[in-house]
């Protein structure tokens, strides 16, 4: 990954609260801090995987990043080929100019197309809506997409109850290949799926990665899958980005107390790792009612007294500089 | 049934209209399978072509106030917020006049006659539709592909009529086959009091009005049984029918099975009514 | 090993099938299932959706779905000291209830349909007992509480009071383990109770888990779909494919040495916090087919590469590997080996 290059999106201090409305005049008693405040860059050609666990926010963050929803604070900025343009509040015309850029696949497979539309008729409406107007062009499109994901064209004229889950994924892939992305968000694309389903949707994605250079963001709950498909991963907890870091470098180079016990807590082959288990006490606090200083003090072995008075930022990691960054008062931040 | 009422001169062979004051209330017979009425007219063929009016009315009216009831609906459903605020009250404002007062009010003010009938049952009847497609939109908007829909930019009245529309196919059918019988019956009620559709004009409804003396009710029971009768087969009828067609739109179903079920529903309704 | 010659086994299922109804066809969903479940151990009954694990654990409670049935086959029951056929049970009788709850003790996976939202937590667990058992209601609440105390709910005491959307998922878990081990049973079914949480209350729940094996030498049968949870907690594994026990064995046998190319396919097909990112993860071609579609033969004939014709011709049995490490396969050599493939797939 060339770091001088700009990113393809940069997503800047995102923020999304939620009103807490209450009493008889239904005034706004607190918050829900869905994010609060994520810092993220993602470039050309890579995949980051995002993960966390319920209500981290990782699922709000994709569904932001989409443009599915409006941050509350903070900026979105894409890059459609000169340099980054802020993309918060496009509306009309830009905003479908954002949209044929940048697609997104759903976690439920079996909701995620119309029950009454053929599964073809629905991948050629999406070209029609993006403006594709020759019929031939829509269909090589259609075909090249279904080619690269392992449908057969005949499939086409039937209806989405028809297919299996992970069939069904694979077809949702093709509709949003055909409309020529840059970067697709996969939330939870494989969660819903048999393992060697998944395995055979992880393999796709990285073929598909490898033939057309999209960027990726692929959230994921699964932390061995969220190394195993990215290039870089990103640790989410409350509302915050924790870390990044290179995929490759987990477990060993994790920092972040939170991101330590989250690896350890993943059941694993090795017979020692049980014994190195973090056991985390308690539970994730209710995002109505953050903690002050870091969202993670309330259950951080580490915890010192600046961790519960002051949030502490993203910065490039000290220990293993380059491209890790840390959000932790442990961290001193490279020289 | 339908196909018989449109086609009620026909069938008898004799015109409703045809009045032959000598043989004025006779009971059934060869020549006359329901008997005459009080002005010698054939029963049979009077209740044939008041179906006619009859069904006319209802389908038209159902069907004109489904559809105000789907559009205001999916409007409402999908948007939300203050737009479906002011339907909503503006629907619950015409629910809680009792319907009789309404449509007293509408007749005076629009008169008599078949197609003020319609206008007035659509007027007033939108409003179950309403909450029903409502509802299915308040759910429906929040699924998956509605969602994926969005963030492909699809078009909000695009989203609206052209995918989650289908989707509430299924309820709207039945609440359509649903108000053809109520405004049948509502019709009847209304033309037996002498306010719907004037006796001019045979329909079921009014051929009731006949039994509004009980000298009639008890000697020439002919002359109100057969339309009462009339109007409780069609609605069983309709209802049946409705019960198929929401099988036969759920393109889940197999193709087979409903066809199946669809012949099944046809012959048992005509072996029925043959 | 037999329930009836082995006092060391608590549950012994011996070639059980089960069949759906479903309109006009019967399902052959359980095929030849046979498992014997020595005391104080913890089974894990392993596959993807599909195999029967759930149906396994239904059929030994006799909760099949109304159109379901056992359709051959014994569940023998080893309770204090009689033997219990629990098919032969009538599925609501005194003796079956009497079992299921207080003998054999049942934990599912969604927590919020399992239990009842219009009641407390505190009466839902307390029910139990008091079906079960002839104490008084101040008692089983006492019970209750300490038993709260024990599976790590905090404030026992109020959250006896508490209504189940009170809970977050991982305690409404805890309540589930509450409610299935309040009575002391001696075996627990649990049918994949993590699967919805997140990984680090997972992680909780099954040390709760493996405690009350240890402590209180209660018999684990944890169905799941995940290996590596499989790998931290179980003494013996069973793979399970559209009905059939496919492989069997210690956890350290199935799971470091399988043999049958559905377990190779599925370990090799979940990528571990350590594995390779430059080998491609191993797929399965196709999908699990329906069971009226496998009807003769190996049912995994049609998706392995090292089937051969004489596969899909009789049914399989199982082929001894050790005296504990079962494989149902006709393609493993003398040393309990697969061929090696050339090209991707085998050749007669």
């Amino acid at each position: 990954m060339n770091k001088n290059s700009t990113p393809i999106y940069k997503v800047g201090q995102i923020k999304k609260h939620f009103p807490v409305l209450g009493g008889v005049l239904r005034r706004t008693k607190g918050y829900v801090k869905a994010l609060d405040g994520v810092d993220l860059e993602v470039f050309r050609g890579e995949t980051i995987s995002v993960i966390g666990e319920s209500g981290c926010g990782k699922t709000t963050l994709g569904r932001m990043l989409a443009l599915l929803d409006k941050p509350t604070g903070g900026e979105l900025s894409f890059d459609f080929g000169q340099g980054l343009q802020d993309v918060t509040n496009l509306h009309g015309t830009d905003q479908m100019r954002f949209r044929k850029k940048v697609q997104m696949i759903f976690q439920d497979p079996y909701t995620s197309f119309n029950p009454r539309q053929r599964v073809g008729a629905a991948m050629d409406e999406v070209l029609r809506v993006h403006g594709v107007k020759d019929e031939a062009e829509r269909n090589a499109r259609i075909l090249e997409a279904c080619e690269m994901v392992n449908i057969r064209p005949e499939y086409l004229q039937r209806y989405p109850h028809e297919f299996s889950g992970g069939q069904r994924q694979r077809l949702a892939i093709a509709r949003c290949l055909a409309t020529k992305p840059e970067l697709i968000i996969a939330d939870e694309i494989v969660s819903a799926l048999d393992v060697s389903i998944q395995a055979q949707i992880v393999n796709l994605l990285l073929k598909i990665q490898k033939e057309t250079g999209l960027s990726f963001i692929f959230v994921t709950h699964d932390v061995a899958v969220a190394r195993y498909v990215g290039h870089r991963v990103a640790v989410m907890y409350l509302g915050n980005v924790v870390e990044i870091l290179p995929a490759e470098s987990l477990p060993e180079a994790a920092e972040h107390p939170y991101t330590i016990a989250l690896l350890s807590a993943v059941p694993s082959m090795n017979p020692n790792a049980k014994d190195q288990r973090v056991a985390l006490q308690g539970e994730v606090p209710s995002p109505i009612d953050m903690p002050s200083g870091c969202a993670f003090s309330t259950r951080c072995p580490s915890v010192m007294d600046i961790c519960r008075t002051e949030r502490p930022v993203l910065k490039i990691s000290n220990i293993s500089k380059g491209d890790h960054q840390v959000a932790c008062h442990l961290n001193k931040g490279a020289k | 049934m339908i196909l018989s009422s449109i086609f009620a001169v026909q069938i008898s062979g004799v015109s409703p209209d045809y009045i032959d004051p000598i043989n004025g209330r006779l009971g059934p017979s060869l020549s006359h399978l329901m008997g005459t009425d009080q002005l010698g007219r054939d029963m049979l063929s009077r209740i044939l072509s008041g179906g006619k009016q009859s069904i006319y009315i209802g389908i038209l009216a159902s069907f004109l106030a489904n559809l105000i009831g789907t559009v205001l609906g999916a409007t409402a459903g999908y948007l939300g917020g203050k737009i479906d605020a002011v339907v909503m009250r503006i629907s619950e404002l015409v629910m809680t006049f009792p319907q009789l007062i309404l449509v007293l009010i509408f007749v005076s003010l629009l008169g008599q006659g078949i197609n003020n009938v319609i206008i007035v049952f659509a007027l007033t009847g939108w409003m179950t539709t309403f909450r029903l497609v409502r509802g299915e939109f308040f759910s429906l908007r929040e699924e998956a592909f509605v969602e994926a829909d969005r963030a492909f930019g699809f078009s909000k009245p695009r989203i609206i009529f052209r995918h989650i529309l289908p989707n509430t196919m299924s309820p709207i059918v039945v609440a359509f086959t649903i108000n053809i019988a109520i405004f049948i019956i509502a019709e009847a009620g209304l033309s037996f009091l002498g306010l719907g559709v004037p006796v001019t004009t045979p329909t079921w409804g009014n051929l009731l009005t006949a039994a509004q003396n009980p000298v009639v009710v008890n000697e020439y029971w002919w002359l109100w049984v057969f339309p009462a009768l009339s109007i409780a087969m069609f609605v069983l009828g309709v209802n049946f029918v409705g019960d198929g067609l929401r099988d036969v739109l759920d393109p889940r179903h197999k193709s087979l099975i409903a066809k199946n079920k669809w012949k099944k529903i046809l012959v048992g309704r005509l072996g029925r009514k043959k | 090993m037999s329930l009836s010659t082995d006092k060391d086994l608590i549950l012994d299922l011996k070639n059980v099938n089960v069949k759906f109804k479903v309109e006009d066809d019967t399902l052959h969903i359980l095929r030849d299932v046979s498992l014997s479940v020595p005391r104080g151990s913890f089974l894990c009954v392993v596959g993807e959706s599909g195999c029967g694990k759930s149906v396994t654990a239904q059929a030994i409670v006799q909760l099949l779905p109304d159109n379901g049935e056992i359709s051959s086959g014994n569940i023998l029951f080893s309770q204090s000291e009689q033997v219990v056929e629990l098919n032969k049970l009538e599925k609501f009788g005194k003796q079956m209830r009497d079992i299921r709850g207080a003998k054999i003790g049942m934990i599912f996976q969604d927590t919020l349909s399992s239990l009842n939202p219009a009641h407390k937590v505190g009466r839902q667990v307390a029910e139990s007992l008091l079906q079960h058992l002839p104490i008084s209601k101040s008692e089983a609440r006492t019970r209750v509480v300490e038993l709260f105390r024990k599976l790590g709910i905090p404030d026992p005491e109020r959250r006896y009071e508490a209504y189940p959307h009170e809970f977050s998922g991982g305690m409404r878990q805890r309540v589930m383990i509450a409610i299935a081990t309040v009575c002391e049973p001696d075996l627990v079914i649990a049918d994949e109770p993590t699967t919805a949480l997140d990984v680090t209350i997972q992680a909780q729940i099954m040390t709760l888990l493996k405690d009350l094996q240890k402590s209180a030498g209660k018999t684990f049968i944890l169905i799941t779909h995940n290996m590596a949870l499989v790998s931290e907690v179980a003494d013996q594994v069973a793979v399970m494919y559209l009905g059939r026990v496919v492989e069997y064995g210690s956890v350290d046998e199935v799971l470091r040495d399988p043999r049958h190319p559905y377990t190779k396919a599925l370990m090799a097909s979940v990528p571990t916090l350590d594995a390779d990112k430059n080998i491609e993860l191993q797929t399965v071609e196709g999908q699990t087919p329906s069971p009226a579609e496998v009807t003769v033969g190996c049912e995994f004939a049609g998706r392995c590469p090292y089937a051969i014709s004489a596969c899909k011709e009789k049914t399989i049995e199982m082929t001894q590997i050790t005296s504990s490490h079962e494989v149902r396969c006709i393609r493993l050599d003398e040393n309990g080996k697969l061929p090696v493939l050339v090209g991707g797939a085998s050749h007669e």
